[in-house]
This record gives structure tokens, sequence and C-alpha cells, in this order.
């Protein structure tokens, strides 16, 4: 198969899956898809096709999230905007409250905001977040009950509550 | 309690996650055109590569590069099972990736592994190890080995590693408790000879680094460490001195066994115009830094632009001291670095203070460093300056001015005159970091 026809393919199935996750790390549409976009460029340079890939979802995931945490550190502000609402197709269901997730997340440190949606969005282990960000188990952990605890206080805040998030 | 909130986040981000629609065809035309624009600037890309596997070099990881085997590589035509996972990893992109894979055949840690035992003395070789090749960032990692060996006088690690870029081998940067001596053999290789603490800063003295490498004129090198122990840190000597004496390390690096292992053309062309390219950025700070200055002479890639006292410079330091090095690094877009490296910080014997903010000609503001050793029973006694300035583009450049003395002869006074110095090196550091060309590469 031409290598470009693979790469596209590869993307057309991971980059929705890229996205979401881009998502929860940026909170704005457009910061996401340049994410992405950055992501799969990176991959696309290094391309020798799937058979070289032990695991593209792992792989695809990797590129992302290395490329978000040089990206923050490429960006002067500490603070990412509030969530933007998307102008794009959202499907049902409780926006406000979600838009207060990512308000929350918006206000996590960088890594501590992967910690969290590796380990609970993308469903990676204590470990393998660990082997991700080149953190110890144990900083992983505590950035994840830090994170967990800072986003419990502004989602009071804004009379949010985490257990009504999930419905 | 904790696996409530667990589930509910874990809940939580899903539906986020799942209430929009990626916009798939924009986000990989998009990948496409970013990652063609990324090939077509790999050149470029090669040049980052060095300074990170450089960097990476010194703490002990060797990074990835591209090696194939010569003509005459017998176990290259031979045994192919053994070499169908490093076949199976990417080629280095800066070569062309998929292009040239199939022209091609990496070496394996195995294959250099087995010729170090073949080269050898006599001896026990206790343990042995072909490091992982690990695909880094698109990068395999260099092929590189190490054995414990024992020559009846206890045992040591001994390891070598190939490189197809030149890593700074040789003896630039000396220090007083280091001797490295550097010669250019018959055939045009330059071999340097490095016998160190493993420690500079005088923690464990008995432990000691003997290190032979060899760089050919095809650009590969061959990097033959050897120590007084086995492993390396928080471990007692075992001997006196490294196994291998200089002539026996001599032999191994220069033998002819490793003529089998050679840098591919595209790559040659590619170092040849990394090591111009790095002579221009010599050039170009010695400039900028003005009278006293000139471009640093040996142009490693993957390391920083230098320069080094010339003219007035030359005779302004007390007899006897060690080092003076000048040298202008960027850091690309990192807005933050100014405000973490100006809260000052130590480490290893040395401690920077925090900034001082000045104004450069252009009223633009630099952030003043000065770092110094603080422990002199621990470390080399030195003294520092940065000079920091962000340009509108957010990328910082950073021009370091660092010597250090000889602590045989290091005194109160001595420190003094070489700060003194320093002082007077201020504008032209200043010109340097806020010279038009300083991000040129």
């Amino acid at each position: 198969m031409p290598a470009d026809t693979e790469f596209t393919e590869f993307a057309a199935a991971r980059s929705g899956p890229m996205f979401r996750t881009a998502w929860l790390l940026t909170g704005d549409w457009h910061l996401a898809e340049d994410l992405v976009q950055e992501s799969l460029g990176k991959i696309y340079r290094k391309w020798r096709g799937l058979s070289d890939m032990h695991d593209p979802a792992a792989f695809a995931r990797t590129v992302l999230v290395r490329t978000f945490i040089s990206h923050r550190r490429l960006r002067s502000s500490r603070e990412r905007p509030a969530a933007k609402v998307p102008e794009h197709p959202v499907r049902d269901g409780d926006a406000e409250l979600r838009l207060t997730l990512l308000d929350g997340l918006g206000q996590l440190e960088p890594k501590d905001r992967v910690v969290l949606v590796l380990r609970y969005w993308e469903d990676r282990s204590v470990d393998e977040t660990a082997a991700e960000l080149g953190l110890s188990a144990g900083a992983v952990r505590s950035r994840s009950f830090r994170a967990l605890e800072r986003l419990r206080v502004v989602l009071a805040d804004n009379n949010g509550d985490l257990s009504a998030l999930g419905r | 309690m904790t696996s409530n909130i667990d589930e509910h986040i874990r809940q939580a981000l899903r539906a986020a996650a799942d209430s929009i629609e990626p916009p798939i065809q924009e986000l990989v035309d998009g990948g496409l055109a970013r990652g063609r624009r990324l090939r077509r600037r790999h050149r470029m890309v090669v040049a980052g590569t060095g300074l990170v596997a450089s960097a990476v070099v010194a703490s002990g990881i060797v990074m990835a590069a591209q090696f194939t085997a010569g003509p005459n590589d017998v176990a290259a035509q031979g045994d192919e099972t053994s070499r169908s996972v490093v076949e199976a990893a990417p080629a280095n992109p800066g070569v062309g990736a998929a292009d040239v894979s199939a022209e091609v055949e990496p070496i394996s840690s195995e294959d250099v592994l087995e010729t170090l035992i073949e080269l050898l003395p006599p001896g026990e070789i206790t343990d042995s190890k072909a490091l992982p090749q690990d695909v880094v960032d698109g990068l395999r990692e260099n092929p590189a080995t190490i054995v414990t060996f024992d020559d009846g006088a206890g045992a040591a690690n001994v390891s070598v590693t190939l490189y197809d870029f030149p890593t700074g081998g040789g003896c630039q940067h000396p220090s007083p408790n280091v001797q490295c001596t550097e010669e250019i053999l018959d055939d045009g290789s330059t071999l340097w000879i490095t016998q160190r603490p493993t420690y500079t800063d005088g923690r464990q003295p008995a432990l000691i680094e003997w290190w032979a490498t060899l760089e050919r004129s095809d650009g590969l090198q061959i990097d033959l460490r050897q120590n007084n122990a086995v492993g390396e840190k928080d471990v007692p000597a075992t001997r006196p001195e490294p196994p291998l004496t200089t002539e026996q390390m001599v032999a191994i690096v220069t033998s002819d066994r490793w003529d089998v292992y050679q840098v591919g053309p595209e790559r040659q062309i590619e170092i040849r115009e990394l090591r111009g390219s790095l002579t221009a950025a010599n050039r170009r700070l010695a400039a900028a830094l003005g009278d006293g200055w000139a471009p640093a002479q040996l142009t490693r890639f993957g390391y920083k632009p230098e320069a080094v006292p010339a003219g007035k410079n030359k005779t302004a330091m007390p007899d006897g001291h060690a080092s003076v090095l000048m040298s202008r690094d960027v850091l690309e877009g990192d807005r933050s670095y100014v405000d973490r490296a100006c809260e000052g910080w130590s480490e290893k014997g040395r401690a920077w203070d925090s900034c001082i903010e000045a104004a450069a000609p252009s009223d633009d503001s630099v952030y003043l460093l000065w770092s110094r050793s603080v422990d002199h029973s621990q470390s080399v006694p030195h003294d520092g300056l940065w000079v920091m300035y962000e340009n509108e583009n957010g990328d910082v450049i950073r021009v370091m001015l660092s010597v250090s003395d000889d602590p045989e002869l290091s005194t109160p006074e001595r420190r003094a005159e070489i700060v003194a110095w320093i002082k007077q090196q201020i504008d032209a550091m200043v010109a340097a970091a806020t010279a038009d060309d300083a991000t040129t590469r």
C-alpha cells in the first residue's frame, strides 16, 4: 500500500480519539485541532508504515501528550482560557456542567491535567501514566490526588458537583 | 469515597469527550500537510536532533543514529533472524525515513557486543549486555554494549557505543582533574584518550574512568569506556585502575574489525553540512562578541556555538586558570524559561543567583545570572555569568561565560580577578544575546 494512503487511513482511524483527548487537555476547539494536526504531522514525518508500529494507538497518544506538554512550554500563559463553547456539532447532554468540568481541568497545572486525562479518560494505569510522562508512580499518585482535590474545589465554587457530571 | 470520585471523574470525562464530533477530515488533511512540511525541513531537524542527542549522551543515555553495515560485514550477510528487531525500527527521520530504509542495514548492539568480546584481551567476562535500541521520538538508540570484565585483578565495566555523528569526544572542556589527549592518526581519524575521576566534583575519588574515542573520517565514532568498578553510582572501586591499559584501549578502537560498520553516504553529507553550519555559527558568535573573542576551533555538531578568548582577552586571566568558554544557545519559544532560571538554584556544588535585570542599548531588558562554585573542596573553582534575552518571537537567547580556575592555585584574590574580568565582558555578552543573527542556525 502506498505510504500516504496507509498514513491517511491510520490518521482517519486515530484522529477522532486523539481529538477528544486533545479537547479535554486544551478545552478549546481550535487548540485541540492544532494539537492533533501537529501530532499527526510528527507521526507522518517518521512514518514507515503500520507494520513498524507495535501499538499505533499508544504511539499516537504518546506523541499527542508530549506535543501538548511541549506546546504548553512554548506558550507564555500559565492558565489556559476558560473553555469555549464549541461552534461545532455537539451531542446532547448537559453542556453547562461539562463546560464547568473543562473549566475545572483548565485551572489545573498542565501535567496534572494530563495525569487526570490519561488515567480517567484513556484508562491508563498509574504505572503507564508515569512511564508516559517520565514521572515516578508516586508523583503520578500525588498529582492525581492533588488534581482531584483541586477539581472538587473548583466545581464546588461553580455550584457543580462531580457526581452530576457523569450522568 | 475515592473510588466514587474515580468513577465520577471517569464518567464525566467520557461524557464531555463523547459530546463532541471530531472534525476528522480537517485533522487528517492538516496532519498530512504538516507532516510533509516537516519532512521537507528534515535537514534542519537533524541539527536539532544532534543537540538533543549530545545533551542526553552526557547523562549516560545514548540516542539514535543510522548505521550501515559495510560490504564486508560477514555478520550482516549472515544470520537474518538476529537482526529482525532492529530492522523493524523506524529509520532516522533525518535520512529521509522510508526512502532509504531498503538500502541500509542497521547495526545492532548485539553486533557491537560480539566485536568487543572478540577484541578484549584475555580475561573473564562475567556479565554482558547488548543495550536495547528503543525508538525514542522516532530515533533508534545507538548500538551500545557493556560487559563486566575481569583480567584477574578485579572485575570492572567496559562499554562500547557507536555513534554516526561526532558527539564531542574531544578535549575541549578541560578540567584540572581530567586528562585528555588528542591525536590525528595517519588515516585522518582523530583519537582522544581521556582519564578522569568518575565524579569530577570530588565525590568518591577512588572511582576512575578511562575512555578512548576514535572519530573516523566517515563520521563513525567508536567510544570505549571503562572504569574500576562494577556499576557506576555508589559502588566501591574493585581495583586501583580500570583493567585496560591505554595501549589496549587504542588497539580496540583502532581495530579493523570496526571497518564493517560504515556511515551511509547521505549521512556523511549531512554531517559535513552540519559541521559547516556550526563553524559558521561559531564565527557569528565571535563576531557578535567583538574584539577579544575568536570562534572555537573544534566544531562538533550537537554542541552550542562557542567562542574562546583571543587578543586582549588571552592574557586577562590569572596564570594557570583552567578554562574559559563562551557559548550561546537559543531556547525556542520558551518564554517561561527566564522566569524559572531567574529564581536561582544550586546543584552539584554550584549556585546560581537570582537574576539582575538590565537594559540593552536597544532598551530591551536582558537578565544577568551569576553562578559560582560554592564548595571548593568539592568542585572545581568556577565563576560564570549568563546573559538572557527574550526576543519578539519569544525565543530566549542565552549567552554563557564560564571560567574555571585551578583548584591548586585558586585563591579568593584570583577569583575576584576572574569575576572582575567577567564583568568587563557583559557588554559583549549583551551584544551577542541581542544580535540580529543570534537565532540563525
